[in-house]
């Protein structure tokens, strides 16, 4: 693949940075033979620090992937991994534990992501008792200035309970605390609201972008909505089958979609016009084929409107700039240079 | 977190309130023995001969008269210290000891035993003797005995039966049989010859002649006496102890073995012995078992094959052919036994603990906590632990069971600690020693049924604790 | 060609369980001294016939006590005594492979050999003989009583199965075998109390298996009765699982006789968990028979064990009878599991 198609921040020295980075699974078939699964196949993305990343994209498109290799939670097969000019795939232990405490994630199932047997206080306050920060009362105050900031209230309350006597809602806020009382630089958020009631849902994003805001927390926000993403994030990447096809400022993403896909996404989005409620809303056809056989050419393109016979099963799109910091791989914006590789 | 709760509904069910109440039982019988008990009472009591010896031998609990029509005589010991009566005669002072014994047996008592102890006399020895007065007034001297004199160069005051008293079977003892034959001559006009006697003092001196036949005696019912008189030749002279035994053909709680061995002794002190050994190895199993099975699960890979191929094999062993063997060849030693057990006793729980961890370990909880840098140990200790435990506890209580019945199975074929009395060698005592053929229920039995309710109590607690930590168990989504 | 694996990772397992006992009595009588005692004493007892041989030809005692000392030194290098007991392992190892077990000290077989090969051989059959028809009867006992229980789920009678099979697991085999001579054999006289045969033996073939069978009546029904209620239980929990499957709540509505259904839908699905279940049993009654035989003094391996504990033990019986106690039952799981494998198409799925 060639370089010069690497889309580069033009700010300063970012925090974050994915190059090039994939991640292949192996999975076992019959007696001797293995297959490779691509989740992630080719992914470079820069996060500056307190800048909020969202990456948008089907289950199977290889988002989550995306957000464990960028926490370092799984090997990375090809590329690089790193934070603060540093590269986290080859940290030793204790450096890796300095990069956890500088980073934290959130995740998208509130029920198992929190210690059943711990209550809420001793859940937000592990972070602090892995890495051995404070006295006891030190990281008392932290702990209830995080149950606190999240607005896990009465906290005194709260604070003595075990999850199974919270929300859906309560608990989520209670990783999220978990997730801030280290202060990180860094936040992978997969999913933070996609398991939580639809009510408390808006309140839930809202303050995540107050904290963000607030503690300049750069965040990789991993969802398959692209409106909360449009309301969440700066800059939006559009992931498909371990892909990314577009990617560029959230407004411009969402107001003015350039490859099938994202158009799809986006016409899929409901609108809150009770109106429309029984409107034919135009849906993407078929499911995403697995990654285990990822189709040939653009892997999008047995769904896709405007496919183009002769040309998309045969040769992969690259991701070039089409307009300023705002990069497609489709074959509809490529023009006739695509022929000249 | 919710113990009181969880315990609330152990009791509440009909397995889980039994095992509560035989495990406090038995736990109340185990503190009981060990203030009691001497640590030491295998060797010092159990395997010591000279405890037993004025036990009778292999007869039934004394309970058992009630379930009989005719009573068979009960075991009674006399002791006395302080003489009853110190009178002056001639000689010396004369101290006697009256024991009252009132007879309703229709059997004649199965041995009669004197034992002196701690004699001291300044010059001269004492003389002991002892006579038996019998309800219908008539009265013989069936024993008499002077005291081992003074030996060659030994200088008073002399003491004598301190160490090994002095104990004499009456029934067979030749001067007794001598006392017999001319009472029967003298009282009865019954002339029999000493081999007619000998062995079967009891039922002559405890009974009257039917007329029948020469040896047919009817027992004699009532108030006897045994007088102990001891002439000292001094002032000063003592007799310590005077112990007479008229041994029954029942006793005590339990009966008692061949060796007149008391059983209820020996079976109260099983229940220690046998919770010591289902905890201990079952607590240590288990310990192995959940590490090596969390391991396995947790670290994948490598680690997670060679233990699954290691307990594979060892669970596949068949354990009682090689627990015989190892036992025979290092020798029988509870730890022995405890140690083997545990070594093939890991492995079942290692499997599906392994498959429990695998299942936790794909829900999100052990990422999050990978993620805020917890340390493996950590997660596998802190995390994942607490989630398995309490299925832990239950096969932990399972556990116990099967190494109390592999104990008492190895204790079966002999392979006992001889130093720890069990009730597996117990019963391996009375088959050995044919006990089972004679039809002696009473050693063969109790024991056994001692073994059932220990692995029951555990069995029923398992039960009973099993819906109460499932629940809880499935809480966690998949 | 998808059933080579689990067979052979089976029978790998089975193969290492094999090895690793054998390395484990190898080790154990090495480590201990055990097999330098063993062969000292069988090198004292060759020189001891040596002597008497001897004797016949030297007179001057000095000159005998120099031959017989020469005489043990070769014996011992021959032996390999003086060399560490680890350069004996391998061939110690092989020795116990070929079956090369030694001679008995005071144990003989029927005909009076002394050799442990022939003492333990001769009581393999009578072993297998209880073993399997209690095995055969647990398992047809279980299957019958299981798949009934499956039916009537709750009821007085599940419950009391249950309760039944629980109690099981608590209970020493044994000792119920001690109370069935108490009470059968010494009370009131029914069975005889041990042994296989009357003595003098019925010479007449079917009196003479009728006396078998009035013989193996107690042991084979200790066996069984301890073992038929967790067989029973395993079995119908099993048949339960499998009946609220969604395949057998769509063969029921489609409108299959029950009958049908419960064989075809239930039980051919329920096979291959159950026999795994009673293959797991007959280690567990492999254990069991050792201590059965023993009580009702039937002359297999399990009571040549007691024999050769009590008393003076006979450490080469004990060491061949735990080697080949190993080898019959790993040969019996590979025969089990090759047959397994075939029964149970999803086998090919796992590992």
């Amino acid at each position: 693949m060639a370089m010069e198609t690497f889309p580069q921040r033009p700010s300063s020295q970012p925090l974050v940075q994915l190059h090039d980075v994939k991640v292949h699974f192996t999975v076992r078939k019959g007696l001797f033979g293995s297959e490779s699964v691509h989740a992630v196949d080719g992914v470079t993305l820069d996060i500056g620090a307190g800048e909020v990343v969202a990456v948008v994209g089907e289950s199977g498109s290889g988002k989550t992937t995306l957000g464990r290799a960028a926490l370092g939670l799984i090997r990375v097969t090809e590329g690089h991994v790193s934070f603060d000019n540093t590269e986290i795939t080859a940290l030793s232990q204790k450096e890796q534990k300095a990069f956890r405490r500088r980073s934290a994630a959130i995740f998208q199932d509130p029920f198992a992501s929190i210690d059943p047997y711990m209550t809420a206080y001793e859940s937000v306050a592990e972070p602090l008792v892995i890495h051995g920060i404070g006295s006891d009362s030190e990281r008392r105050e932290r702990v209830f200035q995080a149950l606190h900031d999240v607005r896990l209230r009465p906290a005194q309350e709260i604070a003595g309970k075990y999850p199974d006597l919270l929300s859906g809602g309560q608990r989520q806020r209670l990783s999220i605390a978990r997730a801030l009382v280290l202060q990180p630089q860094f936040i992978v958020a997969d999913e933070p609201v996609s398991m939580v009631d639809a009510s408390s849902r808006a309140e839930l994003l809202a303050l995540l972008r107050e904290l963000q805001e607030r503690f300049n927390i750069a965040f990789l926000y991993i969802t398959h909505d692209i409106a909360t993403a449009r309301y969440f994030a700066q800059r939006i990447v559009v992931m498909y089958l371990g892909c990314v096809v577009e990617m560029g400022e959230a407004a411009d993403v969402v107001r003015n979609p350039m490859h099938p896909y994202t158009q799809a996404l986006i016409a899929a989005v409901p609108e809150p016009d009770p109106a429309n409620r029984l409107h034919q809303r135009p849906s993407l056809p078929g499911e995403p084929p697995s990654p285990v056989n990822a189709p040939s050419g653009c892997s999008f393109h047995p769904r896709c409107a405007s496919f183009m016979a002769g040309r998309c099963e045969l040769t992969t799109p690259r991701l070039l700039e089409v307009e300023p910091n705002h990069f497609v791989a489709c074959f509809l914006h490529e023009g006739s240079d695509a022929y000249q590789n | 977190m919710n113990t009181a709760n969880a315990l609330r509904e152990l009791l509440r069910s009909g397995p889980g309130f039994g095992g509560v109440s035989l495990l406090g039982l038995l736990i109340v019988v185990a503190l009981y023995v060990l203030l009691v008990f001497p640590l030491d009472f295998g060797e010092s009591q159990w395997s010591n001969p000279i405890v037993w010896v004025d036990n009778p031998k292999a007869v039934p609990p004394a309970w058992t008269n009630s379930l009989r029509p005719e009573a068979r005589p009960l075991h009674r010991v006399f002791e006395g210290t302080e003489p009853h009566t110190v009178q002056m005669a001639r000689s010396g002072p004369v101290h006697s000891w009256r024991f009252p014994l009132n007879y309703a047996s229709s059997h004649p008592p199965t041995f009669l035993a004197v034992t002196l102890a701690d004699v001291t006399y300044a010059e001269r020895p004492p003389l002991v003797l002892i006579s038996l007065k019998r309800p219908d007034g008539k009265q013989l001297r069936i024993y008499r005995h002077t005291v081992r004199g003074p030996r060659e160069g030994e200088s008073g005051p002399f003491s004598r039966y301190g160490q090994t008293p002095l104990r004499v079977q009456l029934s067979t003892d030749e001067a007794t049989v001598t006392a017999v034959q001319n009472f029967l001559a003298d009282e009865f006009d019954l002339r029999l010859d000493g081999a007619q006697i000998g062995g079967r003092v009891d039922r002559f001196l405890f009974g009257v002649p039917t007329g029948d036949s020469e040896e047919a005696f009817a027992p004699l019912t009532g108030d006897y006496e045994i007088i102990v008189q001891a002439a000292m030749r001094e002032e000063g002279d003592s007799v310590g102890k005077v112990r007479f035994v008229v041994g029954g053909a029942v006793f005590g709680l339990m009966g008692t073995d061949s060796l007149g061995r008391d059983l209820a002794r020996g079976l109260l002190f099983g229940v220690p012995v046998a919770l010591f050994i289902g905890i201990i190895s079952a607590l240590m199993s288990t310990a192995i078992g959940t590490s090596l099975g969390i391991a396995s699960g947790y670290l994948g890979g490598r680690a997670d094959i060679t233990i699954q191929r290691i307990s594979d094999i060892v669970a596949n062993v068949p354990v009682l052919p090689l627990l015989i063997f190892m036992l025979f060849i290092v020798g029988p030693s509870l730890w022995m036994i405890i140690v083997i057990l545990v070594i093939f006793g890991w492995p079942g729980l290692t499997i599906q603990i392994r498959s429990m961890v695998l299942h936790v370990r794909t829900n999100q909880l052990v990422e999050a906590i990978q993620s805020l840098g917890a340390s493996r140990r950590r997660v596998m200790f802190r995390h994942i632990l607490p989630q398995i435990t309490p299925y832990v506890f239950a096969q932990l209580i399972f556990g116990a069971p099967a190494a109390i019945l592999s104990e008492a199975g190895l204790s079966f074929l002999g392979l006992g600690d001889p130093s720890i009395p069990t009730w597996g060698q117990i019963l391996e005592a009375g088959f050995r020693t044919g006990g089972i053929y004679l039809g002696y229920w009473w050693w063969i039995v109790p024991p056994g049924l001692c073994i059932v309710i220990t692995a029951l109590t555990f069995m029923l607690l398992g039960l009973g604790i099993e819906p109460v930590v499932n629940p809880r168990l499935r809480r966690s989504p998949p | 060609m998808s059933l080579f694996r689990p067979l052979l990772v089976r029978s790998l397992t089975m193969v290492g369980v094999f090895f690793v006992v054998l390395l484990m009595l190898v080790l154990t009588l090495g480590l201990t001294g055990f097999s330098d005692r063993i062969l000292a004493a069988t090198i004292g007892e060759q020189l001891r016939a040596e002597r008497t041989a001897l004797a016949e030809t030297i007179r001057d005692p000095d000159e005998m006590e120099k031959v017989l000392e020469k005489r043990r030194e070769e014996l011992e290098i021959f032996y390999g005594l003086r060399t560490p007991w680890y350069y004996r392992l391998p061939r110690t190892a092989l020795r116990v492979l070929t079956l090369d077990l030694g001679e008995a000290r005071s144990l003989r077989s029927f005909d009076g050999s002394n050799r442990v090969f022939d003492i333990v051989t001769e009581r393999v059959p009578n072993s297998m003989l209880l073993l399997t028809t209690s095995f055969i009867i647990t398992a047809i006992i279980g299957i019958v009583g299981g798949s009934y229980l499956a039916t009537r789920q709750g009821s007085w009678l599940d419950r009391f199965v249950s309760g039944f099979a629980a109690v099981s697991y608590a209970i020493p085999t044994w000792w119920i075998g001690i109370l069935f001579i108490l009470i059968l054999s010494i009370q009131l006289r029914i069975l005889p109390s041990g042994g296989m045969y009357s003595t003098p033996p019925p010479t007449e073939p079917l009196p003479r298996f009728f006396d078998l069978v009035s013989h193996a009546l107690l042991p084979v029904i200790t066996l069984v009765l301890v073992s038929f209620g967790p067989s029973i239980y395993s079995i119908r929990t099993i048949t339960l699982n499998i009946a609220q499957e969604d395949h057998v709540k769509i063969a029921r509505a489609k409108g299959l006789p029950e009958s049908r259904v419960r064989l075809r839908h239930i039980l051919r699905v329920a096979a291959p968990p159950i026999v795994t279940g009673l293959l797991f049993g007959l280690a567990g009654s492999l254990s069991g028979s050792i201590l059965v035989e023993t009580v009702f003094n039937w002359q297999g391996m399990g009571r040549l064990y007691y024999d050769a504990l009590a008393g003076t033990p006979d450490e080469n019986v004990i060491v061949a009878l735990t080697f080949i106690f190993t080898l019959m039952y790993v040969a019996i799981r590979i025969v089990l599991e090759v047959l397994y494998v075939f029964l149970d198409p999803r086998v090919r799925y796992t590992d």
